[in-house]
């Protein structure tokens, strides 16, 4: 199974050896799973600036990792809170995406991060 | 330099807190989530430089900038491109993208740190002499040249002169070596401020001075000449 996320130019961007790129992935998938937690449960809240603070977040982090699909789903769902109206059922599609392609993937992450840990 | 990293994404702030700490001059004393808990580390240690991303709770970083009467220098770190202009306007030294890599961290730091060098430099090279009873600082960089009469030098700065009682080897002990000049046994010059050269004087702030024979050689090496 070839790695989702391109190590060396991982390390070449960060300047991070292989376990500190273990250690990003690891956080990484960490905090995806606290985020898509709680964007549901502001979404849920109708609580839209904090929906807005997480998907920018959620894509600021996979930027880092080269994650460009995640981190376009996270760019959408801010764009649409901040520009549109009627947004929640958008917003509500989008994220039940980034969980979809976050769960897709997790797996070849965490082999990458166990193959980089040795 | 300490240094606070105030992000209240764990991921992005760990990225720039293992920058800082990989980084020799920079010291890492905390990681942040929001500026309400930068402000209390900054109440129990003295911070130079804060890494400061703007979409936060509680408090946005363009909002806690604009809050504080004084706060270290301040590299903004965040995702936000549209914030650039006004984050100058608040004199932040760096504004960094996200995702920000080390080599674009280390260049805002490395510019920090020579900006830094620069002030701390300029701090030491000025001096203070007594002029008419009154201790007057004299700024180097303002220094256009060095008059010595029967019984005291003559300090003749961009704005003003000071009748200094001092000898001018004393003077010349005090003054950047690279920057100054003696072109005549009663003068001294600071070469930038030169505007003309002529066979036998230069010209500075418009006031003609002699350049001796012995020292012409040396102050032709000295000018840039194209």
């Amino acid at each position: 199974m070839s790695d989702i996320i391109d190590i060396s130019k991982i390390k070449e961007f960060t300047g991070a050896d292989d376990k500190t790129v273990a250690l990003y992935i690891s956080i990484y998938i960490d905090q995806c799973e606290d985020d898509i937690q709680q964007i549901d449960k502001f979404i849920h809240n109708q609580d839209l600036n904090e929906v807005i603070r997480i998907a920018h977040n959620l894509k600021s982090k996979s930027k880092y990792l080269g994650l460009d699909h995640l981190a376009s789903i996270g760019e959408k769902i801010e764009n649409i809170g901040l520009f549109n109206t009627n947004k929640m059922d958008t917003i509500k599609e989008l994220s039940a995406s980034f969980k979809e392609e976050f769960e897709t993937i997790k797996s070849n992450l965490i082999a990458t991060k166990n193959k980089l840990e040795g | 330099m300490n240094c606070l990293v105030i992000d209240d994404d764990r991921f992005c702030s760990k990225i720039i807190a293992d920058y800082v700490s990989k980084t020799p001059w920079l010291n890492l004393l905390g990681e942040c989530k929001n500026p309400i808990e930068a402000m209390e580390a900054m109440s129990k240690n003295k911070v130079d430089l804060l890494f400061l991303d703007i979409e936060m709770p509680l408090m946005s970083g363009m909002d806690f900038i604009k809050s504080m009467d004084s706060l270290p220098h301040i590299i903004l770190i965040t995702s936000h491109t549209n914030f650039a202009i006004e984050a100058f306007e608040l004199n932040v030294s760096d504004y960094l993208v996200k995702p920000t890599s080390y080599a674009r961290f280390l260049k805002a730091v490395n510019k920090l740190k020579k900006d830094q060098t620069s002030v701390d430099e300029n701090k030491e090279r000025d001096f203070f002499v007594k002029s008419d009873g009154a201790l007057v600082k004299i700024v180097v960089d303002e220094l256009c040249w060095i008059e010595a009469k029967e019984n005291y030098m003559l300090f003749q700065t961009t704005t003003d002169r000071h009748i200094v009682h001092i000898t001018l080897k004393e003077v010349e002990s005090k003054l950047p070596s690279k920057e100054f000049l003696r072109i005549h046994r009663s003068f001294i010059v600071r070469l930038d401020k030169i505007d003309s050269v002529a066979p036998d004087s230069v010209t500075v702030k418009g006031k003609e001075l002699p350049v001796s024979r012995s020292y012409k050689s040396e102050l032709n090496d000295r000018i840039k000449l194209f």
